[in-house]
This record gives C-alpha cells, structure tokens and sequence, in this order.
C-alpha cells in the first residue's frame, strides 16, 4: 500500500513503559498532555557526536565523535504520587517503586550495561484506523529516567529521559 | 472515571441545594430574573456557560479532558427595613457559604469533578428587594466519549 497519507496527531499516540522481565511489566500512560519529545543525536544513523576540523575557520574534516545518548521528555498529569498496591504510577514505574518495586531493569543485562535501572521506552501512533498497513511505533532502550513535578491546574510531572540502548522503529513492512 | 457536562451541573446543584433555605430555579439561569418575587428568596440557578480542552491527549478511549466555567447564580431578599447594611451583609455571607458549598468535596456526588472559584459579580434590582449574585467556577473534569 502507498505511504500514508495522514498526519498524526496527539490523540493518535500512546506512551508505554515496559521493564525488563521476560513478559515485561507494562504501563500505558493516561491524563497526559501529548508532549512526547526525543533527540537523537549524532547523524546518519549514528549515534556518534560530529567532531568539525577547521582550518583556520574553515571546516576540513568531519570526524565521529564520542556516542551520544538519546534524549526526551514527556509529562504527565498527577493523581498520585505513589500506590503500593494498585497500577498506574508512573513515579513508581520509572523509581521501582510502589506497586511496581519487583520490576526488572532493562539494563541489567545485554549491552549496553547500565547500572542505574532502565526501562524502556514505546511511543505507538495510530495508523490502521486511518488506512495504514501497521500502527508506529519506536522504542527507546535502556532508559534512565528522572523527573520533576510542578503545581498547576492540572498539577503535572515531567519525566526526562536518557536513553543508552538506542531506538527500534516499527511500521509497514 | 467520566463526568458529562449534565452531571457536572446537577452536582453542583446538589451541593447548594443541601444549604439551607436553598431551592433550585424552575427557569433556566440565562432568565433567572424572571423568578417570582414570591419565591427568589434563595432560588438559584447553576449554568455551564462555556467548555474548553484542558490540554489532555485525548485519546479515544481515555476521553476529553474538559474545563467547564460554572456559573452559580442566586438571589437573596433585601428587606425594607434593613436593606442595607444589614442584609446586604447578610447576603455576602451567604455568597461566602454558597462559594464554601460549591468548594466542597464532590466524592459523594461525582467524584472527579476538581473545582476553583474565580470570581463574584453583584447587583441589587432597581426595586431594591433583591441581591443578585453571579459566582462563577472553573471546573476540570473528564468528559466521557464512548
């Protein structure tokens, strides 16, 4: 079939948070503002930081540099800050916390290894409702989360993210 | 998890209803002037005046995530003899306990309303018999879309 033909929108997208068991534990995160942001740096498909040789300003050679993390951002509503019983933190998913204190990080094994505990990232986009072959999606890897929180109406946290086991894209075959 | 606009305003209602004295208008809030003189004494009328996006995703099966403006409209009489200051100050602190009804909590009639005054507008008719007082609220619930 041809390539789509339809924009998404914020209402297309969900975020999941998935941690490293077997059949992971999984989070879909609801009362949400739609902001879900990631960098990927480097270029050309790699994760590799552009180092510029100049010659008296004038750029000779481009060397790859040291990889670069990917990076992001989304925020979501507060209802809670915790539960030690039910499902729906999202503070406890990203601390291991709560409800979800027996999750599994995701960088405990494979490379890369990262000692902090990692979840991973989905961002899934609607695409059969509209015609499409397949829903989108990217997962980011190996992510260590930390996050802020800020009184407002709504209250809301916003959760950063850096991401060291790079990303996966899905869609049409 | 949802709240439509309806049960929005009835549970308002609800909850200045339980004040005493308190009875809700046959005429919608839009005509409110046109109570009986008979019966204004404490009648009041709530209305959903406008609706927004509360800058929520919005996905379809989570719903809209809404902020709804609240108005809150009642009368209180003004008696000859002590129109002012007595019961004009009368009606004040009655305004403060309509303001402290509508404030309270919604678990018990629809949990999930988050309600917040913002402001009140006053007037008293050219007869001088009654105070009318405009409240309005700002109110965020999720209004449901299957």
């Amino acid at each position: 079939m041809a390539y789509s033909t339809v924009p998404k929108v914020r209402r297309d997208g969900v975020i999941q948070l998935e941690d490293g068991t077997g059949v992971p534990v999984t989070l879909q995160i609801a009362y949400e503002e739609g902001n879900f942001t990631f960098d990927v740096p480097g270029g050309g498909g790699s994760p590799a930081a552009q180092t510029i040789v100049r010659d008296r300003g004038v750029i000779t050679t481009v060397r790859k540099g040291d990889d670069e993390p990917i990076t992001g951002s989304f925020s979501a509503f507060f209802r809670q800050f915790t539960d030690g019983s039910e499902a729906g933190s999202v503070i406890d998913f990203i601390t291991k916390a709560g409800n979800y204190s027996g999750n599994t990080s995701t960088g405990a094994s494979g490379s890369v290894y990262v000692e902090h505990y990692c979840i991973d990232l989905k961002y899934e986009a609607e695409g059969t409702d509209f015609g499409d072959d397949a829903d989108h999606s990217v997962t980011l890897s190996k992510c260590v989360c930390t996050f802020s929180f800020a009184e407002g109406d709504p209250s809301a946290f916003t959760i950063n993210f850096t991401c060291y086991g790079g990303y996966t894209f899905t869609g049409p075959a | 998890m949802s709240v439509s606009f309806s049960q929005l305003r009835a549970a308002v209602a609800t909850q200045i209803d339980a004040l005493a004295g308190f009875t809700e208008s046959r005429i919608p809030p839009e005509y409110f002037g046109r109570n009986e003189n008979s019966v204004a004494h404490l009648r009041f009328a709530v209305a959903l005046s406008a609706s927004n996006d509360a800058g929520e995703r919005m996905r379809r099966a989570v719903g809209v995530y809404a902020s709804s403006t609240v108005r809150v409209i009642f009368a209180y009489r003004l008696r000859p003899k002590d129109a002012y200051p007595t019961d004009y100050d009368a009606a004040l602190d009655t305004e403060k306990n309509v303001i402290n009804a509508v404030l309270q909590s919604y678990a018990s009639i629809e949990p999930h309303v988050v309600i917040r005054y913002n402001r009140s507008a006053r007037d008293v008719t050219d007869s001088t018999e009654y105070m009318i007082i405009n409240l309005e609220f700002t109110a965020l619930h999720m209004l449901p879309t299957t």
